[in-house]
């Protein structure tokens, strides 16, 4: 090997070893926390394990997830979460792209009615959820005197179970829309203005810009705003936790509140791992097909 | 220069090695988030820490996660804490699964065992229950009680037309249908002012706590004296009758009530919402403080949980155990700091100065002077409810069954189901729990 050569070599090598040096503490940071757990967990899906006991492990093949599969009570709660997601996803959506739609165009005051619409998004879930509980209150709560003032009958938000779903899907929606809304809008602000002027020297209604030019260009970034939304929405666990407890009854108990009582109250490790995984190919299974849904709009 | 900088640098090695050898001992304690802790640390930075030279260090963690942060904790082998102040309802998960230290004999020969009052002990400390072996130790007493507006009960006008109405004088109730009477008597709707504030909430373990009582003085209970037969002992005749009673109370109840507990309850007596109100003992401070009710601070009264006349014409009083008691941590560093604690905790000298500061004693002597007594208005309700205190399951599954009692009592009391499908469910239910556990063929 000559010199040249020779020197090329650990130059590279330098190089190299420069790089893992600097990406590795960081490979193993994810593999010891999040692979590790992954793998870990999925090992546990199959035994009898408790970690507050101490009985021997024993593996129990598919039992876990046979047990979880075949319990009607977690298919109730997979149902709540479902309606929850649907309205509160729903509601985020309509909302948030309307005002996306009217705060695209810039006015007087325009910097600090968007900031001041997007500091729901930026509070703690238990923060919100804790003073909700208060608006919310039968007794004493803003919401009700508000009413109050028009005549309307005092409203049960929390306790009644008709309802104590949808109050708490309002506060999901009071703190998100302004996350939906500012996707919305950086979609909506990088469509090219000179679209719209040829929209308009054709003579064009509004309601075909908005069919055909606004909608089209902005519709990945929607999709991938409820994307968002919808593996955020189906995880809710802070804001019912706080508010309701899952109650009256069982009414709001979403499946996440009901995988936290399993491994943290009940402390069933293994089936706990095992409803885990469960929702965790639910959730990637949403995230394929709202994703596949981006491509189609891109293309 | 040079020889300086190493002269220093050595000096400051040696400083903190010195410190890290014969620092004082640090004792690490979890409780909840409440007045009681805080007095024990306070009494503890006072008398303990300058006889023994161990400084002590509470750990505050807030009521929605305390249960959680306990579970979590032992079932690491965590040994950040050495003692626990926790739940009776932990015992059984705790012991089974060896976090907790076996302190029978210890208790025996360190402390005067005997004077311990004995109802508390029993339920703070044993397990298996009757078994003769301690896991814990009293620590935090509590009972609910009821508060009341002494006021309005003394009131001439009040008392004439309850008088009127009802054919008995308007007194502190002994009866649940004495309670209920004057629940409905004080429920003026068109005033915004109802009878009573009570815990039908799924929240915690609201509705639990605040009907257990209530089933028990009915003559119901969880499961056979003798075993852990739950069908037709939960919900038998009585036990139907205990939740259909329990539920009727919300007609007297604020609307939109049913997700009250402790916090709430205090909020309607102090904002003059209710005519009673359920309270634990040790929060009761907060409807007679004038920071925290500064309205009615001076008017409030309080009365232990009522009874049901039995057939032998008998009151049956029956009232659940709340508090803390303080387990000792398998995994602790520190057991011989953690003894002295304890041997600290249980002295007489102690319990006085506790006393004195507002605390609950844990000394049968202390709990019934007349200086306790008489100390706080809701002390002699307090210490009569230690008669008659009873405890939920303590079974390592104890939570899958609290989950079901939360379920369906609080579902009863919101309308989603008749009392008797709630109690039939939960005992359906509960029996299958057991029968997975093995405790029931």
């Amino acid at each position: 090997m000559d010199d040249s050569k020779s020197f090329a070599y650990r130059k590279s090598l330098s190089e190299y070893r420069i790089k893992l040096f600097l990406i590795g503490p960081t490979i193993l940071v994810l593999i010891l926390m999040n692979v590790f757990p992954l793998f870990w967990s999925l090992i546990l899906s199959f035994t009898n394990y408790s970690s507050m006991m101490t009985k021997k492990i024993s593996l129990v093949g598919v039992a876990n997830y046979s047990k979880v599969l075949n319990n009607p009570v977690l298919w109730k709660y997979f149902q709540t979460t479902a309606w929850f997601v649907i309205v509160a996803v729903g509601l985020e959506f309509l909302l948030g792209f309307s005002f996306a739609l009217l705060l695209k165009e810039k006015f007087k005051g325009w910097g600090l009615v968007t900031t001041l619409m997007l500091i729901p998004m930026m509070l703690s879930p238990v923060v919100v959820g804790l003073f909700w509980t208060f608006i919310m209150d039968a007794n004493f709560g803003l919401l009700n005197y508000i009413i109050g003032l028009f005549g309307i009958n005092k409203v049960s938000w929390l306790t009644n179970p008709n309802i104590a779903l949808f109050s708490v899907a309002l506060v999901d929606v009071w703190m998100w829309t302004p996350f939906v809304m500012l996707i919305s809008m950086t979609g909506l602000l990088a469509i090219p203005q000179s679209l719209y002027e040829a929209a308009d020297i054709d003579m064009a209604s509004w309601w075909f810009k908005f069919r055909k030019v606004t909608l089209p260009l902005v519709s990945p970034l929607l999709v991938l705003a409820v994307l968002f939304r919808v593996i955020d929405a189906f995880k809710m666990f802070d804001l019912i936790f706080i508010m309701t407890g899952g109650g009256p009854g069982d009414i709001t108990e979403t499946i996440s509140m009901s995988l936290y009582r399993l491994a943290f109250n009940k402390f069933k490790t293994g089936e706990s791992c095992a409803l885990a995984y469960i929702i965790l190919i639910m959730i990637i299974a949403l995230s394929n097909l709202l994703i596949r849904w981006i491509n189609r709009a891109k293309s | 220069m040079k020889k300086g900088i190493g002269f220093t640098l050595i000096l400051l090695v040696v400083f903190t090695l010195s410190i890290l050898a014969f620092g004082q001992k640090t004792l690490s304690i979890l409780s909840g988030e409440y007045t009681p802790g805080r007095l024990i640390f306070d009494l503890a930075q006072k008398d303990f820490t300058p006889k023994t030279g161990i400084e002590v260090k509470f750990d505050y963690v807030a009521w929605a996660q305390f249960t959680d942060k306990i579970l979590v904790t032992l079932s690491a082998h965590d040994s950040s804490y050495d003692l626990i102040l926790g739940d009776s309802q932990l015992l059984g998960v705790a012991t089974n699964g060896g976090h907790y230290v076996d302190l029978t004999d210890w208790l025996k020969q360190n402390i005067a065992f005997d004077k311990l009052a004995p109802a508390p002990q029993k339920y703070y400390g044993e397990y298996p229950p009757e078994s003769g072996k301690y896991y814990g130790v009293s620590g935090v007493l509590d009972v609910p009680i009821i508060g009341y507006r002494r006021d309005l009960f003394e009131d001439p006008a009040e008392k004439e037309a309850f008088k009127a109405k009802y054919g008995y004088d308007l007194a502190v109730p002994k009866t649940w249908d004495e309670l209920r009477d004057i629940a409905e008597f004080f429920t003026r709707p068109d005033k915004n002012f109802y009878g009573l504030a009570y815990w039908p909430a799924k929240t915690f373990d609201a509705v639990t706590m605040g009907f257990q009582p209530v089933m028990w003085s009915f003559g119901a209970d969880y499961h056979a004296p003798d075993s852990f037969e739950v069908e037709g002992y939960l919900n038998s005749e009585a036990g139907v009758k205990a939740l259909e009673f329990y539920v009727s109370l919300m007609k007297f109840a604020p609307p939109g009530s049913e997700n009250y507990y402790w916090n709430e309850c205090i909020q309607a007596i102090a904002q003059g919402l209710v005519a009673m109100s359920f309270e634990w003992g040790s929060w009761a401070e907060g409807m007679v403080n004038k920071e925290t009710n500064p309205q009615y601070y001076d008017k409030i009264g309080f009365f232990p949980f009522p009874g049901k006349i039995g057939d032998d014409g008998q009151i049956r009083q029956a009232a659940t155990l709340g508090g803390q008691g303080w387990s000792l941590v398998n995994y602790s560093q520190n057991k011989d700091a953690a003894y002295e604690f304890l041997k600290w905790w249980c002295s007489e000298e102690t319990q006085k100065k506790y006393m004195e500061m507002g605390g609950i004693p844990i000394l049968t002597d202390l709990l019934n002077s007349d200086e306790f007594l008489s100390a706080k208005p809701y002390n002699q309700a307090f210490a009569d409810s230690f008669g008659f205190v009873r405890d939920f399951w303590t079974i390592p599954e104890y939570a899958s069954l609290l989950e079901l009692c939360q379920n369906y009592w609080s579902a009863a009391c919101v309308g989603m189901m008749t009392p008797k499908e709630a109690m039939d469910k939960l005992a359906q239910e509960s029996t299958q729990i057991l029968k997975d556990a093995g405790y029931l063929k």
